[in-house]
């Protein structure tokens, strides 16, 4: 697990230096930061609106809400999958600190659930971060309570 | 020491290295020389169990690169021709993060970068982010990054692209000092006259064999017409090689 750690230590300190001493200055990270907040908020309302129309509609209403949300998690399943293939691919066999981490004392096993961790954390994220808007909004609309966000973060990952 | 016993790598229908055999003695450097496409990298990359062999054998001090690779891979340093530094973490972290892959306890680790950054002249710099490093600076901190863990042999691909005269001699005399004090080195470079200037030993590789291997002397005596100093000896042995594979074809 220690070794497992330390493969992946070059990413967080990379990301860390990146933030604090990285060359965007901070008014282009608070305008960005602003935008995914505006495209989060954005998914969620359109979500429960759409979600709220179901709801009025007759008979079909809950069923129709129970279909768009099949059809989102499959999206979001090909989605995954893809992105994870193709980065899985890269991580694997293409990365360029490839030669230096087989130079070293590593285990197979380590190298290897390292560049899971990497692949999954790299290809999965956005997809991760966006979809909460949506479940949210179910929750919203459906009256999930606390429990829902407990069960996504138990099945979500 | 160093030995590879009928290793052979091949690509498809392509022998890259076919059936080498040579031993490099402890404290020794050996200069590995060739053209472009002999099967240098692809000898170093199997030494260093980054490419797996068809067959054959590679011991590295006491252990079988194939049976102990993690064993193998603790004793030895490795410098690429093309070498990879995280650009977005300073020289410090990155050596850090080499040491403790090697496992080496906090104060050895803190002891052996303060010493190796000075050596080559990158204490000033340690602090600094690899991304604002020049490229002689990137290639002294991979230097450190192999001398990390105090190897006992050192396998080196091109050692000197692109370093300044003043990084090129820093650099060969620490091979000599290293050599002196034991170190294995294994030295595969284009440029004869750094092989003719440090190498006790040289072999020379053509189309995945070793074509000739020995002493400055000993090579000398293995080919007729070649007068002088290593690179015509070079030449006329991959010369002598190329008549002979013609005729073969004809």
């Amino acid at each position: 697990m220690t070794a497992v750690a330390l493969l992946l230590s070059p990413i967080w300190l990379s990301w860390k230096n990146n933030f604090f001493r990285g060359g965007s200055s901070w008014s282009r990270r608070i305008s960005l930061a602003i935008l995914a907040a505006s495209f989060w908020i954005g998914i969620y309302l359109v979500v429960r609106r759409v979600l709220r129309y179901f709801e009025t509609v007759y008979e079909l209403g809950p069923a129709l809400a129970y279909q768009f949300l099949l059809i989102i998690l499959l999206t979001f399943f090909s989605m995954l999958l893809f992105s994870n293939l193709v980065a899985a691919l890269s991580t694997f066999f293409l990365a360029r600190d490839l030669e230096l981490v087989h130079a070293a004392p590593v285990s197979p096993g380590s190298f290897f659930y390292a560049r899971l961790i990497s692949t999954t954390l790299n290809s999965s994220w956005m997809v991760l971060f966006f979809s909460l808007p949506i479940f949210a909004a179910y929750g919203s609309v459906f009256g999930g309570g606390i429990i829902l966000y407990f069960w996504l973060a138990l099945i979500l990952p | 020491m160093i030995q590879l016993i009928n290793l052979t790598k091949h690509y498809g229908k392509l022998a890259a290295v076919d059936g080498l055999n040579l031993e490099v003695s402890a404290g020794q450097i050996f200069g590995f020389l060739g053209p472009n496409g002999a099967g240098k990298t692809t000898t170093i990359r199997t030494m260093m169990g980054i490419l797996k062999p068809t067959s054959g054998r590679i011991i590295l001090g006491e252990y079988d690169v194939l049976a102990e690779p993690q064993k193998a891979k603790a004793i030895s340093g490795f410098i690429p021709d093309r070498p990879f530094i995280y650009e977005k973490l300073s020289g410090q972290e990155f050596l850090a993060f080499v040491g403790k892959l090697h496992r080496l306890d906090p104060a050895r680790l803190n002891r052996r970068i303060a010493e190796l950054l000075d050596l080559l002249e990158l204490t000033v710099w340690r602090d600094e982010l690899v991304e604002s490093y020049s490229h002689g600076m990137k290639q002294r901190l991979v230097v450190c990054a192999a001398l990390i863990h105090e190897p006992r042999i050192l396998v080196v691909d091109e050692p000197m692209v692109a370093m300044d005269p003043r990084g090129a001699r820093t650099l060969k005399d620490l091979f000599r000092s290293l050599a002196t004090n034991g170190v294995t080195i294994f030295l595969s470079t284009h440029s004869i006259s750094v092989a003719e200037e440090i190498c006790h030993r040289i072999g020379i590789i053509h189309k995945g064999r070793l074509i000739a291997c020995g002493t400055m002397e000993e090579i000398h005596s293995q080919t007729s017409g070649a007068n002088g100093n290593l690179e015509s000896v070079f030449l006329a042995l991959i010369r002598e090689q190329e008549l002979a594979s013609e005729v073969i074809s004809t």
